[in-house]
């Protein structure tokens, strides 16, 4: 008997250390990071003391996070304390007062049950889409018309868009995913996904994983997530960055929204005054691969 | 009621100090029995109500009688909820994944009780009880990173490997261990004079094991199915990345094809609504309805096998 436990003893410790490393790989090829902060952290102009909740969008965690261990690091007697849910979730926290800030990707009006008008939107970043296909489709530019014919089950075959003769599979995100309501409404502009996918898929790891498997396979992504074998393809000759946000001609991107009540506290004023700053937006928030607000005052349709 | 003797309930006090902890001890255990009915009437009854919203605004009729679901109107803004595709998707899935668990796992049983104390004991036994304990998220994982990979390979243009086939392998691996040491547990368990006496009638090993070991420990070898049944039916995480999550059966005329093209299950699409919880009101009444009728259709399967075993033991 004591030997057999020892045997399960060291079997168990086997799977605990694969089971790490499957940790491990699925946060690296997580979206934004937060090995990738700044050595010195963005100061922050005026402190103010007490303490406040975050809760919503897992998308802007990491954003909000660093922001607050920057202010709580340089603001004595600050507590800031940030959940990630989801961002229904985290509209509706705001708007009962649940939570002091509500972190979202989508606008509170796209949130059923919840009155838009007794929040207010701050928003905090701007955060960058790409249309992705494996190399192996051999694309590398479509046009809004193509991305709608593939996304619509019309295209079947690479070869019709340009590409390798290669079927097309297609992943979709669930219904309710901040990513695939933006690419709806500014990339398919109101043509319903294809009920043929290859998968619905509902995290962005999972979404690279089988892209990286999946030759034919195309996908909608944060631009951070792009990695290994994805390539992110142009949108009508545009390649996805911030400068083609700049210049409005590059139509996949939204910006991440933090809601309060009307008249929040002095310190959610201040954390929120923080973020939008512009050491911030262009310390920190350009490191963990958000784009700065300052890179467009054009507006995404979602965020319309 | 009682059953201790009148003569020691009148005795001094070491008895009674006894008596008083055995008194205390079993309405412990009777409150802690009671708590687990309590517990399972609040869940049944915590999914009714919040699935009440479906029966009033989506209609039984129409939840049982379409296949078509989207209940997050991504193709069909008003919503569709039609959920024979979820509920085919389960059992589907679910069958399979028996179909290769119940072999494999009655012969690891047999492996397991019939070969040698120390080879069965000391290693097979720790080996497979250890897989019981294996988080479905690595099954899930290794099944989405090495199995799906290679369905591809097979699969029909414009789908991924993900399907009925990946799902039925994944969940077929993650009973196997419950199926198998839970019947080793039952063929060990029938008493080795039934053994020694049908070897001493002359039949041969298989004859025993087959006519007579076998009928004898039935019982448990069946509640070790239901119970691998109930794991597979329940499962989610696992299945969710190996299925495909598409609202569709596919066609049983596509022959290999039906294993490979992807569609989705009961609990699959409850996980996907879980990251819109709050967003829409009908489609999460939707899936709570779905819930309740999961755990409808477990309980309904464990209590009429249950049924028919003790039908079956009486009429022996």
């Amino acid at each position: 008997m004591p030997r057999s436990r020892l045997l399960g003893a060291g079997l168990a410790v086997a799977s605990v250390v694969t089971l790490g490393a499957c940790g491990d790989a699925a946060s690296t090829s997580s979206g934004p990071a937060s090995q990738a902060a700044l050595a010195t952290p963005s100061p922050v102009a005026t402190c103010v003391s007490g303490s406040i909740s975050a809760d919503g969008s897992s998308a802007i965690k990491a954003l909000i996070q660093k922001a607050a261990d920057n202010y709580q690091a340089q603001c004595a007697g600050t507590t800031i304390t940030v959940a990630a849910t989801n961002s229904s979730t985290g509209v509706t926290k705001a708007a009962s007062a649940a939570v002091d800030i509500g972190d979202s990707d989508i606008p509170a009006g796209l949130v059923q049950g919840v009155d838009a008008s007794t929040i207010v939107d701050h928003p905090v970043a701007i955060v960058l889409f790409a249309v992705v296909v494996n190399s192996g489709a051999g694309v590398t530019n479509l046009t809004s018309q193509q991305i709608r014919d593939v996304y619509s089950g019309k295209d079947t075959n690479w070869s019709q868009v340009g590409g390798a003769n290669l079927p097309i599979a297609v992943f979709e995100r669930t219904a309710g995913s901040g990513t695939r309501i933006t690419f709806d409404k500014d990339v398919m502009q109101g043509t319903p996904e294809t009920t043929n996918a290859a998968a619905v898929i509902n995290t962005t790891q999972s979404v690279v994983q089988s892209m990286s498997t999946t030759p034919g396979g195309v996908a909608y992504l944060t631009a951070s997530s792009v990695s290994g074998s994805l390539q992110a393809v142009s949108i009508d000759g545009k390649a996805p960055s911030g400068s083609a946000v700049a210049g409005g001609s590059y139509p996949f991107f939204s910006h991440e929204h933090c809601f309060t009540k009307p008249q929040p506290s002095l310190l959610t004023l201040s954390f929120l005054q923080y973020i939008q700053s512009a050491a911030f937006q262009n310390g920190d928030l350009t490191a963990l691969k958000y784009l700065p607000l300052s890179t467009t005052t054009r507006k995404a349709a979602v965020d319309q | 009621m009682s059953i201790v003797p009148s003569a020691i309930v009148s005795a001094p006090s070491p008895w009674r100090r006894r008596l008083r902890a055995e008194r205390v001890s079993r309405i412990g255990f009777a409150g802690a029995a009671a708590l687990s009915l309590v517990v399972v009437v609040l869940v049944i009854l915590f999914l009714t109500v919040n699935a009440w919203p479906a029966f009033v605004h989506i209609g039984i009729d129409n939840f049982f009688g379409s296949a078509t679901w989207d209940p997050d109107g991504a193709v069909y803004p008003a919503g569709r909820y039609g959920a024979l595709t979820p509920i085919a998707g389960s059992a589907i899935a679910v069958g399979l994944a028996l179909v290769i668990a119940i072999p494999v796992g009655l012969a690891l049983a047999i492996t397991l009780a019939e070969t040698g104390r120390n080879v069965g004991e000391r290693v097979f036994r720790p080996a497979i009880e250890l897989f019981v304990g294996v988080p479905s998220i690595v099954y899930g994982y290794v099944g989405l990173v090495l199995l799906v990979p290679q369905l591809e390979k097979i699969a029909p243009p414009g789908t991924a490997g993900q399907g009925f086939g990946a799902a039925a392998i994944v969940l077929g691996v993650m009973v196997v261990p419950t199926i198998a040491t839970l019947s080793a547990d039952a063929i060990q368990s029938v008493p080795a004079t039934l053994r020694e006496g049908s070897t001493a009638l002359g039949a041969t090993a298989w004859q025993t094991l087959t006519r007579v070991v076998f009928p004898a420990a039935r019982p448990g070898i069946i509640s070790s199915i239901v119970l691998g049944f109930a794991r597979a039916m329940g499962e989610a995480l696992a299945v969710a990345l190996v299925i495909g999550n598409v609202a569709r059966i596919p066609s049983p005329a596509s022959g290999l094809n039906f294993l490979l093209y992807p569609t989705m299950t009961m609990t699959t699409t409850i996980t996907d609504g879980i990251t819109n919880l709050g967003a829409n009101p009908k489609a999460e009444a939707a899936r709570y309805l779905l819930a309740l009728v999961l755990l409808l259709i477990t309980f309904g399967c464990v209590s009429a096998i249950r049924l028919a075993q003790r039908r079956s033991e009486t009429s022996r």
